[in-house]
């Protein structure tokens, strides 16, 4: 399988996971999956988290506006968004490291520790996915990208 | 008699869902809310619940060493635990004496998992005190 339909699959995991964790029924915005050679994600609150092996190192994320996610959640406070936001990751990431497509192309991967980001980051250079993931009025933005270490 | 539950976990967000499941679907009483393994130790001497959700991945003291101390205090307690980490760290919890496992992530859109979950928490219970 090419690496980029491992990336579009890899926008399925995070489409499922969205709607697994927050009960909503998740579309694409009319931009679709955008194929990047640098993420971007500026959103007001962002969760990083790396997916690596001895090959392989790659970045998952996830972002949204406060206005956003307290609309889909339902809660004003930042420490509820965030939780929400870092549900959405980890589950992703579980279904991500799971898929048997991504286990053939990558190998196994390990997960680092979620980063919580406010303003996001800017990103290293590596062919990845980006999308805007519709709930209803609310937008989030999720990347996923990986590059080869070379070793 | 209504069941009196703890739930432990470091996501407010999955507190949330599991006392709306809790109280909305099954009729229990949710006392206390703990998001580490210390507050869970503290909250089972203090609250003695009928039943303690626990997390196993959580800051100052995880989930499994928090089983060791509450069966240390209490080998009665009914603990279900409610976790992403599979395998052994599974089995180990079982041999520390938790009565229940629930695979995470939790979904309680899916009525086939909602009610396993149900399933699950009755069985740690021993018994049906679903109201």
């Amino acid at each position: 399988m090419e690496y980029d339909a491992v990336l579009l699959n890899v926008v399925d995991c995070a489409v499922n996971a969205i709607a697994i964790v927050l009960g909503k029924t998740p579309r694409l915005s009319s931009e679709g999956v955008l194929l990047v050679e640098r993420l971007e994600n500026r959103e007001d609150l962002v969760i990083n988290m790396g997916m690596c092996n001895a090959k392989w190192q790659g970045i998952l994320t996830f972002g949204s506006s406060r206005e956003d996610l307290a609309l889909l959640i339902q809660d004003p406070s930042q420490n509820m968004a965030l939780d929400a936001l870092g549900e959405v990751l980890n589950t992703a990431a579980g279904m991500i490291a799971g898929m048997e497509d991504c286990r053939k192309y990558f190998g196994e991967l390990y997960q680092s520790t979620p980063v919580i980001l406010e303003g996001g980051t800017f990103y290293p250079k590596a062919h990845g996915a980006q999308a805007d993931i519709l709930l209803e009025d609310s937008s989030i933005r999720f990347g996923f990208s990986m590059r080869a270490t070379g070793g | 008699m209504t069941v009196r539950v703890v739930i432990v976990d470091d996501s407010s967000f999955l507190i949330k869902q599991i006392q709306e499941f809790f109280e909305g679907s099954m009729g229990f009483h949710v006392v206390a809310v703990g998001r580490d393994g210390r507050e869970a130790v503290e909250l089972w001497k203090n609250c003695h619940p009928d039943l303690i959700t626990m997390d196993l991945t959580m800051p100052k003291m995880d989930g499994k060493a928090a089983i060791a101390e509450i069966m240390k205090l209490s080998p009665e307690a009914h603990i279900l635990v409610i976790s992403a980490v599979k395998g052994s760290s599974m089995l180990e919890c079982m041999k520390l004496g938790a009565k229940g496992f629930v695979e995470k992530p939790l979904k309680f859109g899916d009525a086939l998992f909602v009610e396993d979950f149900r399933k699950s928490v009755q069985e740690c219970l021993g018994t049906d005190q679903e109201k």
